[in-house]
């Protein structure tokens, strides 16, 4: 049981490379406007925050650069070493959306011609995902996971890693996020007509949507206790966190905000702070006319009409997966230097924005504020930071009831079996996985139960809608000069799944869309047991879901663990802590791994769908370790 | 009506829903005299875009013939016959 003490950060934006430049330059930010992207060609005339790039790291892309780059600084800071790190039980985790999706247009292009002499991207793409790829790099053992819920992804990464500290899952966490700016997100957010042809000006009348930035940030979170005994003083705590789901659109926020300001109250009230205690909010502040009306309203009602916040947006651009990580290491960083920074670039704040974000920099007299992230497919995330507490309540893990199990039988549901459920739900244009993933929960909808606010949902995936992104990527290599398709774009991402199935089965309550290659089904099963005893929701709903393609089927040549998975297919698990829900008894944990079959790329053990098929409530289930996959890059592979 | 307008129609139905990928709907649930946004067809403002990408791409209408002239997208009918007289390919 711990408090999620900061005792080291790490980051790099456009607002400078370490700390020490980043806290400065809030105030007194270099006089760099963003410019149209050097790194790839494009014909789209659209200014991005570039930042240099580290030293080359081959096979290694430029997310997980920068995140080594932040790790390396976060990690000084604490005076962590590798071999006190190894002592510990440490969690790992991560927000990206860049890096975890194979997005190298080159070898895509090799790849559809049927040409595999070079997969070395291929090869990166599975062994570099982020949080599993520092945790072997790290020699950790604890959790690790890569969630990549959009634009709140690094602030979902820090949310994890505090409920882990809450329950006693791990001793020290290392979370963050990282990502960079794109050729296919940069086509796929013009696509949907969000960047401003402009530098941003978030909450400005004449703002018309957001600029791209490169970014990652990392924080150690740990006790401050813990922290103390290697001579660190940890002066502030991430305290509280807020997650709930709009399950209203897929690229929109529900235009009340009436699920954002609920995540702000969670985070609120777990960090126990009133409203008035809060000296300011780092808020998202995209840019774009929707987020910013929305989010500039809910502010205004949850901290009323004196309410002061800014959006660092302007300075670094949106960093995505990386936007959660760094603006609560900029939160900290004002708390720490007792001035909230002004928001830039906005000369005339909207007309619709109830109170206008700080124009100049103030003194804050408190220890309190809050960041908030709003994502692509409505999931909210809102983070508490103040000074650290003397202590807070103890949790400890629960038992987990099993409410229910689904899976796809083989040959996965016919088009008009798809087609019935996605009109039963008025979805008029899921993609495949989403489909799939649809149809493994709809036997579990009856339990459920309709209290959307309290249920959780985590979807889990290793390549995720791959056949949508090889769509996205057909159109940027066949209409280099046009658009590409928007919806492609949007359902490429790969939280699109958990978006529909919030609003299909109006899950309002935490949603995580994990990535993984290393048993992430377990550490899904895993998550969910510390959500539940931390009590951020009495029930989770995990669904499980690949889909075929050209990059899983590239994918599994690769293996030579001799447990090729099925190609496509989905399966969903219903937890619970309250024993009223226990429909096919317990699920326990065994660490030692089980040399078995799984039936999906993003492991789901045979024996475990075996062992749910016949169970009843007096049951137990064991979810064992899956042994680490093992991937070989071919002859003729070079980085 | 006669038999090109009618077969060209049926072609651009099944087309829609296949460049589109509805899932909750087929060609014949597609009424010509049908709105497409809103209460008909149920489009939404993306799904406008992609319709004004496809144009050209499949049908080699430039996007600027196109763009603010919201009149072409009323109905099935009006677009199908825009398609129609306009197309290059």
């Amino acid at each position: 049981m711990s408090r999620a003490g900061i005792s080291g950060m790490g980051v790099v934006s456009a607002l400078g490379d370490g700390v020490a430049a980043t806290a400065s330059a809030l105030y007194a930010p270099p006089a760099t406007p963003p410019r149209a992207p050097r790194r790839f060609a494009t014909e789209l005339e659209l200014p991005v925050f570039e930042i240099p790039e580290p030293d080359a790291e081959p096979g290694t892309g430029l997310p997980l650069r920068f995140l080594l780059h932040a790790l390396d600084a976060a990690l000084a800071e604490a005076k962590l070493a590798l071999p006190e790190l190894r002592d510990k039980r440490v969690g790992i985790a991560v927000g990206t959306t860049v890096a975890c999706q194979l997005d190298d247009l080159e070898c895509h292009d090799r790849l559809r011609k049927g040409d595999v002499s070079d997969l070395a991207p291929v090869y990166s793409y599975v062994t570099r995902l982020p949080a599993e790829y520092l945790r072997r790099r790290l020699g950790t053992t604890g959790p690790a996971v890569t969630v990549s819920n959009a634009c709140a992804s690094g602030a979902d990464a820090l949310m994890i890693a505090l409920e882990w500290l809450r329950t006693g899952r791990c001793d020290l966490a290392i979370a963050g996020g990282c990502d960079s700016v794109s050729k296919v997100a940069f086509n796929g957010f013009n696509a949907l007509r969000v960047c401003s042809a402009t530098p941003c000006r978030p909450f400005d009348a004449e703002r018309s949507g957001l600029n791209l930035g490169d970014a990652a940030g990392v924080l150690i979170l740990e006790d401050p206790a813990s922290a103390a005994r290697r001579g660190v003083e940890v002066e502030y705590e991430l305290a509280g966190a807020g997650k709930t789901a709009d399950g209203f659109h897929i690229t929109q926020p529900e235009s009340s905000g009436r699920e954002l300001e609920r995540a702000i109250r969670i985070a609120l009230r777990q960090a126990e702070l009133f409203p008035d205690a809060v000296e300011f909010v780092n808020a998202h502040g995209t840019g774009t006319l929707v987020n910013d009306r929305v989010e500039s309203a809910v502010l205004a009602r949850v901290f009323g009409d004196k309410v002061r916040y800014q959006s660092t947006k302007a300075l670094t651009g949106h960093t995505l997966g990386a936007a959660g990580a760094i603006e609560a290491g900029f939160t900290k960083l004002m708390l720490a230097a007792r001035r909230a920074a002004p928001s830039r670039r906005c000369e005339h704040p909207a007309p619709e924005v109830p109170t206008p974000p700080l124009a100049a920099s103030v003194a804050i007299p408190g220890n309190a504020a809050v960041s908030t992230s709003l994502a692509f497919g409505g999931s909210n995330t809102a983070l508490a930071i103040r000074k650290c507490r003397g202590s807070v309540p103890d949790l400890g893990l629960k038992p987990l009831y099993i409410g229910g199990f689904s899976a796809l039988s083989p040959g996965a549901p016919e088009r008009e079996e798809l087609a019935a459920l996605c009109r039963k739900y008025a979805l008029r244009r899921p993609d495949r996985l989403t489909q799939l993933a649809l149809a493994a929960t709809e036997p579990l909808a009856d339990n459920l139960g309709g209290d959307g606010e309290n249920t959780a949902l985590i979807t889990v995936t290793a390549c995720g809608p791959a056949a949508t992104t090889c769509r996205v990527i057909n159109d940027i290599l066949d209409y280099p000069e046009e658009e590409i398709l928007p919806t492609g774009f949007s359902h490429s991402v790969i939280n699109a799944a958990a978006s529909y199935l919030s609003a299909a089965h109006q899950i309002h309550g935490p949603t995580f869309a994990l990535v993984g290659f290393e048993d992430p089904f377990r550490e899904a099963a895993d998550l969910a047991r510390t959500l539940l005893s931390a009590e951020v929701c009495r029930r989770v709903l995990i669904v499980a879901a690949d889909e075929d393609g050209m990059i899983p089927r590239a994918v599994e040549t690769l293996r030579t663990d001799g447990f090729p998975a099925a190609a496509e297919g989905a399966c969903a698990l219903l937890l619970a802590a309250d024993p009223a829900e226990n429909r096919l008894g317990t699920l326990e944990f065994a660490d030692d791994p089980a040399d078995e079959s799984r039936s999906l790329l993003c492991g789901i053990p045979k024996s475990l769908a075996a062992m749910l098929e016949t169970a009843g409530p007096a049951s137990r289930s064991t979810l064992r370790r899956l042994r680490p996959a093992a991937w070989h890059l071919p002859e003729g592979s070079h980085f | 009506m006669n038999e090109d307008v009618s077969a060209f129609r049926r072609e651009l139905k099944e087309n829609l829903v296949d460049w589109l990928q509805l899932m909750d709907k087929t060609a014949d649930d597609i009424k010509d005299d049908e709105p497409l946004f809103k209460e008909g067809l149920g489009l939404d403002s993306l799904d406008a875009v992609e319709i004004v990408i496809l144009m050209q791409r499949k049908y080699g209408i430039p996007q600027s013939e196109v763009e603010n002239k919201r009149e072409i997208f009323a109905t099935f009918a009006t677009l199908a016959d825009f398609i129609m007289a306009n197309r290059t390919k």
